[in-house]
């Protein structure tokens, strides 16, 4: 009996003592963590549409169905300047965050990755300026090179390309189809 | 003092946990893309196995034998877990580069074979120059294939460029064949180079 409980006992002691230093670490890094991701999107919307001040749309209206969030972008005296998009869309290495500023016309400001899960050193050049640049000044509906498009997709990593295409689309159609309304 | 040296310079070169034990190879195939992405797991795995090392070190005559696996994955994922998110908290520049190879460490071998095969056996201080050896060594050696695939991939070590151009980028490299390449050649190379020299003390 005693060769069985004596090591159930002595795991289960060292399982606990992990789980209080786990439940106490993740206590202490809760509000940094929180803190950086919110940074990480002020500083994303900034970026996409520049010298706006942002209200979130509550009960905004999917089209496609990768756009999570509307951010509306106004200025000093209260006329809309665009939107601030946020899509998740599926990529190759699994979902991938992304926000979409679009003027009231439906032409791109800018396009910023907040988080990925694909290949670092291909689907991972996404969030480099060399291939989010691209999107700003486009309109209508995208898509990559491969298929005919005209995005100039990364090397090697055009489901990636194609995820953040997908992206900026339901961008474009939202603030196309319900723009007027704000 | 001198054979905690001895310890620490085995795990670095004549017991290298790559190039010698070949253990931890899917991290290494993984994430030697680049020299910045090998030096940063490589850092992060050393500093959960020194830990790891330390408290399994501490534990070893608690730990019954009949479920010290258990006990070395347990200890092992907390401080994973720790690292992941002291990493997301304070340094998620790392995070961002890092992320889904962070979670790997705990199914990362070296760690295991290093709780099972030095420090359920010796002592703290000792384990505590295994840990740190056997993590530069492992860096060390991420760190070179990361340069050589860099270089070859994308004709940058660093993020600098540092060909023209027209230097032709070998995609293969930076792709799962470059890194199968990388490794081989490098293991020969290295053994021919340590053949005969200096016996690990372990074996």
């Amino acid at each position: 009996m005693n060769q069985i409980t004596t090591p159930a006992i002595r795991l289960f002691v060292i399982c606990f003592v992990c789980a209080l230093c786990l439940g106490l670490c993740s206590e202490i890094t809760k509000e940094p963590i929180a803190a950086q991701t919110k940074k990480t999107q002020d500083e994303a919307m900034a970026a996409v549409l520049p010298d706006a001040t942002f209200e979130t749309v509550e009960d905004f209206e999917s089209t496609g169905n990768t756009v999570t969030g509307v951010n509306v972008g106004k200025d000093s005296s209260g006329n809309t300047m665009g939107f601030v998009v946020s899509c998740t869309t599926s990529s190759f290495g699994g979902p991938l965050e992304m926000m979409v500023g679009v003027d009231p016309t439906g032409t791109v400001t800018g396009v910023r990755i907040l988080s990925h899960s694909d290949t670092p050193g291909l689907g991972a050049k996404a969030t480099e300026p060399e291939f989010y640049e691209q999107f700003t000044g486009m309109s209508g509906t995208l898509a990559v090179d491969k298929d005919g498009g005209q995005v100039v997709s990364i090397t090697s990593s055009t489901i990636t390309s194609r995820a953040v295409t997908v992206g900026v689309n339901d961008a474009i159609a939202w603030v196309t189809e319900n723009g007027g309304a704000y | 003092m001198n054979k905690n040296i001895r310890v620490l310079i085995d795990g670095i070169i004549f017991n290298n946990p790559v190039l010698i034990q070949v253990v931890g190879m899917c991290a290494t195939l993984a994430t030697s893309v680049s020299v910045i992405n090998g030096v940063g797991m490589g850092l992060s795995t050393t500093a959960v196995l020194v830990c790891a090392n330390i408290v399994v070190s501490m534990l070893r005559k608690f730990i019954p034998d009949t479920v010290r696996i258990p006990c070395f994955i347990v200890v092992i994922a907390s401080f994973t877990t720790i690292v992941q998110l002291l990493l997301q908290a304070y340094l998620p520049a790392i995070n961002d580069a890092l992320g889904i190879f962070i979670p790997l460490i705990v199914v990362n071998c070296i760690l295991l074979a290093r709780a099972e095969g030095f420090a359920s056996k010796n002592g703290v201080v000792a384990s505590f120059f295994d840990g740190l050896g056997n993590g530069l060594g492992f860096t060390a050696l991420l760190a070179v294939m990361g340069a050589i695939r860099e270089f070859l991939g994308s004709g940058t070590v660093l993020g600098m460029a540092i060909m023209p151009e027209a230097f032709p980028e070998t995609l293969l490299m930076v792709m799962a064949p470059g890194a199968f390449f990388t490794l081989g050649i490098l293991m020969a190379i290295f053994k021919h180079l340590i053949a005969g020299k200096g016996q690990s003390e372990e074996e």
